[in-house]
């Protein structure tokens, strides 16, 4: 398991000098342990206290990359097993499977197709990573095939193939784009892990089990490869679940080398273009949420909401986007059954006090929430209920905005009483 | 000038057209109440206009309100406009504070143990060799040499300008017998006076200082003895600008000159309490010979006319943590006007002087098993020591153990409930109120039996909210929630009910919430359990009759073994009073500043979690609390 | 030296528990729904056992639904106006191992329906399915206390699953359970503190924790499921790590969440880059109960058929022989 803080600690010189740009040893060691800092940033840390740490700071699963510029793909080095531990790291790769045996009609409609599996999701470009062209036997088609992958959709490649022969035309066609090839097996290892080696391109190890895995994975570092992803035979999904379970398992907490190692998995379903593109929009969306960080603090978009049916002359209360603040707010404001108007302003997931203490709920942050919403154009009055905690900003708030404010209750409890009395005159 | 007249204490004082009422108050000694910080909001200042005219704040008349009786204004929106006649509320009197400058336990014993060693300042009295032919040594240095022969365990020396031009003078006017006064500096001596030599048997004092954010108390010293010869304390006059810091420092942003109407205003305050100590024991000014000062890093910067805007904002840095020597005369304080003035180090923006005085009083630094230091004051900061580690953090737990923002609340003060019980069966409530007079409102370790009492009789549940259905009369509905009267008019006295409303359960509620939580998620950091607590000192206002089992079944410290855990009365000022003796304590104490390391909570993952699970009583994981039963009520 | 398969042993487990009793138990069901039971993490068969698979409930609600989506229509039809109908071709049809009957219609800002009109439709709809129930009141705290007895009685001996027990409103659907001999579904917002602290509420009011489900208020795929997920995960840590008052199997409500999403809604006018409508809904709900499936759930609240075909697959592929 990861090293704590308390352990670094104990190996550091404890002066707090501050060389290093911490304030002391302790919060040095806590960076390290959280790797924002390394080791070597404390100039003064003995050969000893390196060695001792060095062990044990190797990251158990590698980082192996597939594909060349601002495509490629960033796999492993994965710490935990579940994402509440701390966070995943990299997400994992999407590939869509094309069949060299195609013809170049067929194979022109289906990269066409794979460009259009992108969407935009907070903001930002998601869709699938990687594009799998698998051999019928014809080396040359699959070269062919392979390179027209490359140049029409982009994205990086994984070179599927039995042997060696089958793969080494395609691989000389597109070498500069450093694909994935697929994949060596106990009957083709030593040639598959030359081809990998000539071409510097990461290779897929396949055998029926993780135990097997654990045979071939030292035969293909000897062989002078060391980015490998892994895979096994499991077809059924709960036999997949068990090797990938074991393989995570066994990396992290048995520390086992042999297999650690990023993974891959092989889904052939039937799958008509359409679904495809539903199926991509679920599965980028539903990686996205996987792999966002845990420990950002649960935020709500800041927005106008709506809580009953509130018209021109309901209530307009104002609070920050913490989750837990909001949702307390928006209860009260249920029971109350006063349909309100809430302004949720963008506090960064912090609670009223926090955010008011470090100014991201000031008099500012408020009138341009309230400008932004749309509120104005919703009610017909102008008063605003600010918190009861921040009562100290209603004169400001009052000359920001122009809207008349009141003070809330500091509790969110004390809501009810205060809508059901409220007009808006 | 206008006249006011404050009943029914019958006291007036002459005042301008134009002052605001609260600060007329205030200044006559009867402080009101004000949570909002003067917006108006809070109401706790409202008070009645028996006779005359008032102003409003903004100019034209004062916003009145019709009450039975008359008509009530609030003094934080008034101005004086002329003679009046104003009657204050029981309810809305800011209490009069019993000097919170008690220690208790361990701390208290280490104080008494300390003795003087290297006193701050010093004052000897020395026949000096006078000059001959053949011997022409500067002045200076036989001074020097005197004085080294007379202390060896004095550094380096050196003299001051003043002292220097007034050497010579005075040495051949003294007949080369003088009295010397020295600083024992950071990292070497200092003459810092010269004077003929006086009666010896005259004493000089130190004054150790805490600053808090509500009130300020400070120790008398005798630099010769080290016993404490009289203690103090005064509302800090700086409530007027808002209860808290960060209220504070805004205030300061908003108003010109606010810094420095700051640094005033708490200068005032410090000068009160000195004036107040030296009458205490009949002293001039000039024999109060050194200070040393303890308070939150907001506190410190005020006092010293720092601008505080850094530490409200991300990431909440202070302008200074570590800080030369100063004298009394340049910060305006009424003492010896060159008195070195030593201002403990801070951490952090939110862990202040008080807390590194708090782990130089308790020992924490030393600890090698796990020791826990936690001061429930404004903001609630918690140090957790072991092995040479030192953790700290604030957990913001907010004053409503210091009685703010709860409706009956109040300080530790002659009147406040300190101590309750509820009884089902009888349906009676028993109380123990503060000086055994008619209670007034509740205090902190009150608050703290309130919540075991209701607790343990079923009338809130582990969410610690009220049951409708328990049978009382005590449990009624007020402004549409629930509330618990401790005492109906009458009762034990009371001149008013008193009771604790669902709301400010949740305030209290919140407030052990996060000083629980604060301990846990530092203890979580240093990979710790609970269990291995060898000592948890708790610091801070509550009042001297805190029952740690109450505190441990509210949830709010951990499941410890009582003989564990200590109340230990105000820390700060130990620690500043231990630096006005020991120069090893001035050195450790800068040493402690530099090995904290402080925790901010509010972006450390698992803290908002772990509070929220403190939100029980006692807390949600219930198999951290096994001495804690409570057979639920179906 | 060989790879030895890293197996845990945990020292607690799940609890069981059967919603809805036969005739033989006092009731008038004709079959049971019994989950619970795992000892170890979601479908790790090699090293524990799932000894009931999770279930799909489908969701009726006394009112028609207003906006519904074309995905969903095609599938209900007109039986969207008569509940009985409703839940007789979610069971006959489609399938559901019971029947999430909301009274949405009861909710004072709305249709206000009365607590006898609301008797009327849970009467019906019992009589017209044999599967267990779900019974979910309005979530206006005021009218359910009103409600849910007046349902929990009429329905008493029928072992079903009441809906739901906050931290604010615990105390009548507690007695109704005591009373009536139903479950409760203790219901958190995305808090698992506060799951824990609803349940030892219910609990210290004599309710027996092998007769709550536990429901963390969630939004469908895309609007924080990873949220819900990790609390799941964590939940069933816990339960396995041998903490009893967080040992309830688990409810997740899915269709409904899923069906408010943009994505399940749009139509391929609006949105041509994100494939045909009427198979995007159901894949945005299925993957979302798919996610909850790996949570840790057991009970998934389902609105469309295809989705629920396709999940129930999922379940008997992920718990059947061949796993």
């Amino acid at each position: 398991m990861a090293l704590t803080a308390v352990d670094i600690f104990k190996h550091l010189p404890k002066t707090n000098c501050r060389d290093c740009g911490v304030p002391t040893c302790l919060a040095f060691a806590m960076k390290v342990a959280q790797k924002q800092a390394s080791l070597e940033d404390c100039p003064h840390v003995t050969e000893e206290a390196k060695a001792a740490l060095a062990g044990e700071s190797a990251p158990p699963i590698r980082l192996v990359t597939v594909g060349t510029g601002d495509k490629k793909l960033d796999l492993g080095q994965e710490t935990v097993l579940f994402r509440h531990e701390n966070t995943f790291l990299r997400p994992c790769g999407l590939a869509v499977l094309l069949d060299a045996g195609l013809d170049d009609a067929a194979v022109g409609e289906k990269l066409a197709y794979f460009k259009t599996l992108r969407f935009e999701r907070v903001g930002l470009q998601f869709g699938i990573n990687l594009v799998a062209v698998r051999s019928t036997g014809d080396a040359d088609r699959l070269a062919a095939v392979a390179k027209r992958a490359a140049d029409e959709v982009g994205l990086p490649l994984i070179l599927m193939g039995g042997s060696a022969s089958e793969l080494s035309a395609a691989v000389a066609a597109v070498k500069d784009t450093r694909p994935l090839l697929y994949a060596a097996t106990a009957d083709n290892l030593a040639e598959m892990v030359a081809l990998a080696k000539e071409n510097a391109c990461p290779l897929v190890v396949k055998a029926a089990d993780p135990a097997a895995l654990c045979e071939l994975t030292p035969k293909a570092v000897e062989g002078g490869v060391q980015d490998l992803l892994l895979t096994t035979e499991a077809a059924s999904a709960g036999a997949i679940l068990q090797h990938q379970t074991a393989i995570r398992r066994g990396a992290l907490t048995k520390k086992e080398r042999r297999l650690g190692y990023p993974t891959l998995v092989v889904i052939e379903e039937e799958d008509p273009l359409q679904a495809a593109t539903n199926a991509s929009l679920a599965l980028v969306t539903a990686r996205l949420n996987i792999y966002t960080d845990p420990q950002k603090p649960i935020q709500i978009e800041a927005k106008l909401y709506e809580v009953g049916e509130p018209a021109e002359q309901s209530p307009v209360l104002v609070t920050t986007n913490f989750s837990l603040t909001y949702f307390t707010v928006e209860s009260d404001v249920s029971a109350s059954k006063v349909p309100t108007w809430i302004v949720v302003v963008d506090t960064e997931g912090t609670s009223v006090l926090t955010a008011w203490a470090s100014e991201k709920f000031s008099a500012e942050t408020i009138a341009a929430a309230v400008k932004a919403c749309g509120v104005e154009d919703k009610v017909s009055h102008r008063k605003l209920m600010l918190p009861g905690g921040v009562a100290v900003l209603r004169g400001k708030v009052e000359d920001e905005t122009g809207w008349q404010v009141e003070i809330g209750p500091r509790e969110s409890s004390g809501i009810p009483s205060v809508l059901r009395s409220w007009t808006p005159n | 000038m206008a006249s006011i007249t404050f009943r029914p204490d019958n006291l007036t004082v002459t005042a301008n057209d134009g002052e605001l009422l609260a600060v007329v108050a205030a200044r006559a000694g009867l402080a009101l109440r004000s949570d909002c910080g003067g917006q108006g909001a809070c109401r706790k200042c409202a008070v009645r206009l028996a006779s005359g005219e008032l102003g409003g704040k903004e100019g034209g008349a004062a916003e009145t309100r019709a009450v039975e009786g008359g008509v009530e204004v609030l003094a934080c929106q008034t101005t004086i406009a002329g003679d009046a006649v104003i009657t204050i509320p029981e309810a809305n009197r800011a209490a009069d504070l019993t000097p919170l400058a008690k220690t208790l336990g361990h701390v208290a014993e280490t104080l008494a143990g300390q003795g003087v060693r290297e006193p701050l300042a010093a004052r000897r009295c020395l026949a000096i060799k006078p000059p001959a032919k053949g011997d022409s040594i500067a002045d200076v240095d036989r001074i020097f040499d005197a004085l080294r022969a007379a202390d060896p365990r004095l550094r380096q020396l050196s003299a001051d300008l003043p002292t220097l031009r007034a050497l010579p003078t005075v040495l051949r006017q003294s007949d080369w017998s003088i009295c010397t006064t020295i600083v024992d500096g950071l990292s070497a001596s200092q003459l810092a006076n010269v004077a003929s030599a006086c009666d010896i048997d005259r004493p000089v004092f130190g004054l150790a200082i805490d600053v808090g954010t509500s009130t300020i108390a400070a120790s008398l010293v005798n630099l010769g003895t080290g016993r404490t010869v009289a203690t103090g304390g005064k509302r800090n006059g700086q409530i007027r600008y808002g209860d808290d810091v960060i209220s504070r420092i805004i205030w300061t942003e908003e108003h010109e000159n606010g810094v420095e109407t700051m640094r005033r205003t708490v200068v005032e305050t410090l000068n009160e309490v000195i004036e107040e100590a030296r009458r205490a024991v009949s002293l001039a000014p000039d024999d109060i010979i050194a200070l040393t000062v303890a308070g939150n890093s907001t506190m410190m910067n005020f006092l010293l006319g720092i601008p505080s805007g850094p530490i409200r904002r991300d990431p909440h840095t202070p302008p200074a943590s570590w800080l030369p020597l100063f004298t009394a005369g340049e910060l305006g304080l009424n003492v010896w006007s060159r008195a070195p003035v030593m201002c403990l180090p801070t951490v952090s923006g939110f862990v202040g002087a008080d807390i590194t005085a708090g782990v130089l009083a308790t020992g924490l630094a030393e600890a090698r098993e796990l020791v826990v230091l936690v001061d429930v004051g404004t903001n609630g900061e918690i140090v957790v020591g072991m092995d040479g580690m030192l953790v700290c953090a604030s957990c913001s737990a907010g004053p409503a153990f210091e009685g703010v923002g709860i409706e009956c609340g109040m300080h530790g003060a002659p009147g406040a409930i300190e101590g309750v019980a509820y009884d089902p069966a009888t349906d009676e409530v028993t109380l123990e109120v503060i000086g055994h007079q008619r209670p007034q409102g509740v205090c902190g370790t009150g608050f703290i039996d309130i919540l075991a009492s209701l607790f343990e009789a079923g009338v809130v549940d582990r969410g610690a909210r009220f049951s409708e259905d328990f049978e009382t009369e005590r449990l009624r509905l007020r402004e549409h929630e629930l509330e618990f009267v401790l005492a109906f008019a009458g009762e034990h006295g009371a001149a008013r009910d008193l009771a604790i409303s669902q709301s400010d359960i949740e305030n209290l509620i919140r407030s052990k919430a996060a000083v629980h939580a604060g301990i846990s998620t530092l203890l979580c950091k240093l990979h710790l359990e609970p269990e291995m607590i060898r000592r948890l000192y708790l610091a801070g206002a509550f009042g001297s009759h805190l029952d740690v089992r109450k505190a441990v079944q509210i949830g709010m410290l951990p499941d410890l073994p009582v003989e564990r855990v200590e109340y230990v009365g105000n820390t700060s000022l130990a620690g500043a009073q231990l630096c006005l003796v020991s120069r090893e304590a001035r050195e450790k104490v800068r040493a402690i500043a530099a090995a904290m390391t402080y925790i901010e909570l509010s972006v450390e993952p698992g803290f908002m979690e772990e509070y929220v699970g403190s939100m029980f009583l006692p807390h949600t994981q219930t198999e951290r609390f096994p001495s804690v039963v409570r057979t639920p009520t179906v | 030296m060989a790879f030895e398969m890293p197996t845990e042993r945990w020292s607690g487990k799940l609890n069981t528990v059967t919603i809805g009793a036969t005739s033989a138990q006092g009731g008038t069901r004709t079959s049971t729904v019994t989950v619970g039971g795992e000892t170890t993490l979601p479908f790790l068969k090699f090293e524990g056992e799932t000894p009931n698979p999770p279930v799909v409930a489908m969701e009726v609600l006394d009112m028609p639904l207003t906006d519904v989506p074309p995905g969903l229509a095609a599938a209900y039809g007109d039986v969207v106006g008569d509940p009985a109908a409703w839940a007789k071709k979610c069971v006959d049809e489609y399938a559901a191992d019971m029947i999430c009957l909301r009274f949405a219609g009861a909710n004072p800002e709305g249709a206000d329906k009365s607590p006898e009109e609301c008797r009327a439709v849970l009467q019906a709809v019992l009589q017209a399915v044999g599967v267990p129930l779900v019974i979910w009141g309005c979530g206006n705290f005021e009218k359910d206390n009103n409600l849910i007895p007046v349902l929990s009685q009429a329905a008493a001996g029928e072992r079903c699953l009441l809906g739901s027990a906050v931290q604010d409103n615990y105390k009548t659907i507690a007695a109704c359970s005591l009373a009536d001999g139903h479950l409760v579904i203790s219901e958190a917002p995305l808090d698992i503190q506060i799951q824990k602290q609803v349940n030892i509420l219910l609990t210290d009011m004599g309710v027996s924790s092998e007769n709550i489900i536990m429901y963390q208020t969630t939004g469908g795929l895309g609007y924080g499921v990873e949220y819900a997920y990790s609390i799941m995960e964590r939940t069933r840590l816990a339960a396995l790590s041998g903490d009893k008052m967080m040992s309830m199997p688990m409810i997740a409500v899915v269709g409904s969440e899923c069906w408010k999403t943009k994505e399940a809604r749009l139509s391929e006018e609006v949105a041509p880059e994100w494939g045909e409508a009427a198979v995007r809904g159901p894949i945005w709900e299925a993957t979302t109960a798919n996610l909850f499936l790996h949570g840790g759930t057991d009970i998934l609240v389902m609105w469309h058929p295809q989705a629920v075909a396709q999940v129930k697959e999922t379940i008997a592929q992920l718990t059947g022989e061949g796993a």
